[in-house]
């Protein structure tokens, strides 16, 4: 008991029932203090509820403007679009050129060989016109036949 | 449920591990806390304010505050725990009879008075002698009433309340002989002048008038 240590005899009785007084005291406090743990908890929980929801809001603030960075560089990459999209694209369309210039290259000779072609096919005509005309052959060595 | 509570290597209740598990959210911990300390505050303030409704009003008042001071970091005594909560119910406790001494309200003294006729306190086994044991500490100066209170109802050892009160452990065993003897003449003086004739004489009637001082 308490009362036992550090107490002088003279006294030892008063010192006793003041024991008691508390002992009974903090024992109707028992119920008390069911009620109040039960009660003060909540303080406790609600900072770590809140905690979260406090980082979350924090990591916001980081990320609004972050967020808002990449909106503008979208927006950058879609405004300047064509150069930007070009420049995966021209390998591509240098392809496409070659392939163009070629097969204009292609066309123009088959041209040329239509027209010479042509040219040649009149005048072989125009011989044999001659020649059925009784025109005079001319030989190879530019004698009449 | 069912988590390990901290205990001392001797097996006593490491209050350290426990208030640590507290800060961190072990609502286990906490109840385990306030199960362990709370009888004592509210012991300390029924003392003082001689109604359980008003002492529980207290006691959870100050657990609120030392809840939400653990939350957001504000302890920070170090192994000091019951000194720091303990400094907060006193104070908590001077703040309330101050607002009783503004209200001066009939009421909660007659509610007083009830109590003490019905018996409701402590488990003294003549409630009169509770009653005159109280009446007797009522009279005391606000220190030395302060050194009983701290020691038989908030169960401190004088360690504890050197700490608390800052005063050297020699002035508070001296303090608190020299109220267990003036509580001891108020007994024999009231027992003397034929106490058991009811509300008379200065016994019961100072103790009731000394009960809304601090």
């Amino acid at each position: 008991m308490k009362t036992q240590d550090q107490t002088p005899d003279d006294v030892r009785e008063v010192a006793d029932l003041l024991a008691a007084l508390g002992d009974g005291e903090r024992r109707a406090g028992e119920r008390v203090a069911h009620r109040v743990a039960l009660r003060t908890a909540p303080n406790l929980r609600s900072a770590e509820a809140g905690q979260p929801a406090r980082r979350r809001f924090s990591l916001l603030w980081l990320a609004g403007p972050a967020l808002a960075a990449a909106v503008l560089l979208a927006a950058l990459l879609v405004v300047s679009g064509p150069t930007e999209r070009a420049a995966p694209l021209g390998g591509v369309e240098m392809l496409a050129a070659d392939l163009e210039s070629e097969i204009d290259t292609i066309l123009a000779v088959e041209a040329l060989w239509d027209d010479q072609f042509e040219t040649e096919l009149s005048a072989v005509s125009l011989e044999a016109a001659g020649l059925a005309s009784g025109d005079g052959a001319i030989t190879d060595n530019g004698s009449e036949l | 449920m069912g988590g390990n509570q901290p205990t001392a290597t001797d097996g006593s209740l490491d209050l350290v591990g426990l208030v640590g598990a507290a800060r961190g959210g072990d609502e286990q911990a906490w109840t385990r806390l306030v199960l362990e300390l709370g009888p004592r505050v509210f012991a300390l303030a029924k003392s003082r304010l001689r109604d359980p409704e008003a002492a529980e009003e207290v006691t959870q008042s100050v657990f609120t505050t030392v809840a939400i001071k653990l939350r957001n970091g504000a302890y920070d005594e170090h192994g000091r725990f019951e000194s720091w909560l303990f400094r907060i119910a006193m104070n908590r406790v001077r703040d309330h009879v101050r607002a009783m001494k503004r209200e001066r309200d009939g009421t909660r003294l007659r509610a007083v008075a009830r109590e003490e006729v019905e018996g409701d306190g402590p488990a003294l086994p003549d409630g009169r002698e509770a009653d005159e044991l109280r009446g007797a500490l009522a009279q005391l100066s606000p220190k030395d009433r302060e050194i009983v209170e701290l020691r038989y109802h908030a169960d401190m050892s004088f360690r504890q309340m050197a700490d608390l009160l800052e005063e050297p452990v020699g002035t508070l065993l001296a303090r608190h002989h020299r109220a267990l003897r003036k509580i001891k003449s108020i007994l024999e003086e009231q027992r003397a002048a034929g106490h058991d004739s009811g509300e008379t004489g200065r016994g019961r009637g100072g103790a009731r008038a000394a009960e809304g001082t601090a």
